[in-house]
């Protein structure tokens, strides 16, 4: 399409000729776009910290000495069925007897001492990984109601539940503020963009009465505003990208050892396509939706 | 094609046109004269629909001008062409882009704007101020740069509002046997002047105006008010 190519090609124009004007728009929309891009990090850092600590989290099983094999096998299989269990692993007697001497094998007053016992002290236990931190409550209490409990001597649980409770809470009221502010920014990043695109449309109000007057349709004179805020939104876009490149390689280099297993150099630019594509669309959104309201009241036609 | 029936024109209490009617029939060639402040500007406006009439009606191959709305008044304006008295030209554009514009906003492709803006310059003595801006050029080249872009839409009738007047004789004489021309083949042409050599050299009908009404309207008529 001819008209859609020009229409772009004037509102370029138009944003490269007021670029100066343009400046606080692509200021302000960085910074929405860079608060933005700090929740996506907050988001995918604390995910991945959070997945990590629910890994650990396990429930332990002590069995008496004298249960059967028979047994533990079918309270396996009643734990395995349960959707909220994702693993079980059976540790025998024999085997935590072995975990034990390879762990102690430079200490030799204990494995003398071990030696001199006629019998395996050690318990068999069945080590329990719940999906999720707060589904291992209803684990235990499955243990604790189960038919056959006699052959359990002991329920213990890692205390990571509480540590996870308190950082999602954290986080989720971090995310909270910052959401607020995110939209209280897209509110002012509105506004600056309406009055941006209000005052490109007050300079050039002869020139546009004059193009009505030859004979340009609505669209061809509205078009170019739309352009031009959508390229507010794409500039911008593109900087609080890169200035989150930046930002983040920085930090990275300090915290490395802070969040282990949590690369966000690597999210951040791993992420690329995504990132982009999800600050570009909110610019361009916004970029376009002030200068929409902006046509619609002073560009009368 | 184009008519007015006892159309006025009344700005605050002040009466620019009064009950003015008349006809322009296809391919016809009409000029407007009248002293300063007579309302010639006015009813080019009007027509451009760039007024309303406060009273009246005026109608293009009959259609009622104020039935227009959104797109066909933008495809109405394209099938006229106007020569501005002021000559209306965008600023920011230079002289070749001012005649294009034209033509973009009147959805022509790229060869056709290739082919006819630098050709249309050529006609009206422009060829070499292609890349000038309007506030380089004189009040005459202006004039001719509002006419190329009429000319450019290749329109069903010309509105030219003293097109010659900032003109020498020479360039003056060239516009209207360019004029001439164009009618020719078959553009109508209302041409609003006070140049009474030239009314008289075209000895084309003549619509007289004073103070907003018409006074004389006369086919092969002479510039006397
Ligand atoms: N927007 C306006 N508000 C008030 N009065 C106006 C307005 N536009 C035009 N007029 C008045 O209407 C009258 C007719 O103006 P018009 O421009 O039609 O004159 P004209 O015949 O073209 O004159 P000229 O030969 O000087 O160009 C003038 O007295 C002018 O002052
Ligand atoms: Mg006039």
């Amino acid at each position: 399409m001819n008209n859609f190519r020009r229409i772009f090609k004037y509102g370029w124009l138009g944003f490269s000729r007021n670029i100066w004007i343009s400046t606080a728009t692509i200021s302000i929309m960085t910074l929405a776009l860079s608060v933005v891009s700090g929740l996506l990090l907050l988001h995918n850092i604390t995910g991945t910290f959070v997945r990590d600590l629910e890994q650990k989290i396990d429930v332990s099983v002590y069995l008496k000495q004298e249960t059967e094999e028979s047994k533990v096998k079918e309270l396996t299989a009643a734990l395995k069925s349960r959707a909220d269990v994702m693993e079980v692993e059976y540790v025998s007697r024999d085997q935590a007897l072995e975990i034990f001497k390879n762990r102690h094998k430079d200490n030799e007053l204990l494995i003398t001492s071990l030696k001199e016992l006629d019998q395996n002290p050690f318990q068999g236990s069945l080590n329990i990984k719940a999906q999720k931190a707060s589904q291992f409550e209803a684990i235990v209490s499955f243990l604790e109601g189960y038919a056959g409990k006699e052959i359990i001597e002991k329920v213990n649980y890692r205390e990571n539940e509480t540590v996870i409770k308190k950082l999602t809470a954290i986080t989720s009221s971090i995310q909270k503020i910052g959401l607020f502010f995110a939209a209280l920014l897209s509110l002012v990043v509105i506004l600056v963009t309406f009055n941006t695109i209000r005052l490109v449309i007050y300079n050039y109000r002869d020139e546009i009465s004059i193009m009505k007057l030859v004979g340009a349709g609505d669209w061809f004179i509205r078009g170019p505003f739309i352009v031009a805020g959508s390229l507010y939104g794409v500039f911008s876009a593109i900087l609080a990208w890169v200035a989150f490149f930046f930002i983040v390689w920085v930090i990275s280099q300090k915290t490395g050892a802070l969040f282990p297993g949590t690369d966000i150099l690597a999210y951040w630019s791993g992420n690329f396509f995504w990132t982009i594509f999800l600050l570009v669309s909110l610019g361009v959104g916004l970029g376009v939706l002030s200068s929409f309201i902006a046509i619609r009241r002073y560009l009368k036609v | 094609m184009l008519s007015f029936h006892s159309v006025s024109k009344i700005y605050g209490n002040y009466v620019a046109l009064d009950g003015v009617s008349f006809r322009v029939a296809e391919h016809e060639f009409v000029s407007i004269v009248g002293r300063s402040g007579a309302g010639k500007s006015t009813i080019v406006k009007l027509v451009l629909r760039e007024e309303e009439p406060t009273r009246g009606k005026i109608s293009f191959k009959g259609s009622d001008l104020m039935s227009l709305k959104g797109k066909n008044v933008a495809s109405y304006r394209r099938r006229i062409g106007t020569v501005f008295q002021d000559f209306r030209l965008l600023p920011s554009k230079n002289v070749y882009e001012n005649v294009a514009f034209a033509m973009e906003a009147g959805g022509r492709s790229e060869e056709e704007i290739v082919r006819d803006v630098p050709q249309v310059l050529e006609i009206v003595d422009l060829g070499k101020k292609a890349a000038n801006f309007p506030q380089e050029l004189s009040g005459g080249e202006k004039q001719r740069v509002s006419l190329a872009r009429a000319l450019v839409q290749r329109p069903e009738v010309i509105l030219a509002d003293e097109p010659t007047g900032n003109l020498d004789p020479i360039h003056t004489w060239e516009i209207m046997k360019l004029l001439l021309k164009i009618n020719e083949f078959g553009t109508a042409i209302v041409l609003a002047t006070h140049d009474k050599e030239v009314v008289d050299f075209l000895k084309r009908r003549v619509i007289t105006l004073e103070n907003g009404k018409v006074v004389r309207d006369e086919e092969k008529g002479i510039y006397r008010l």
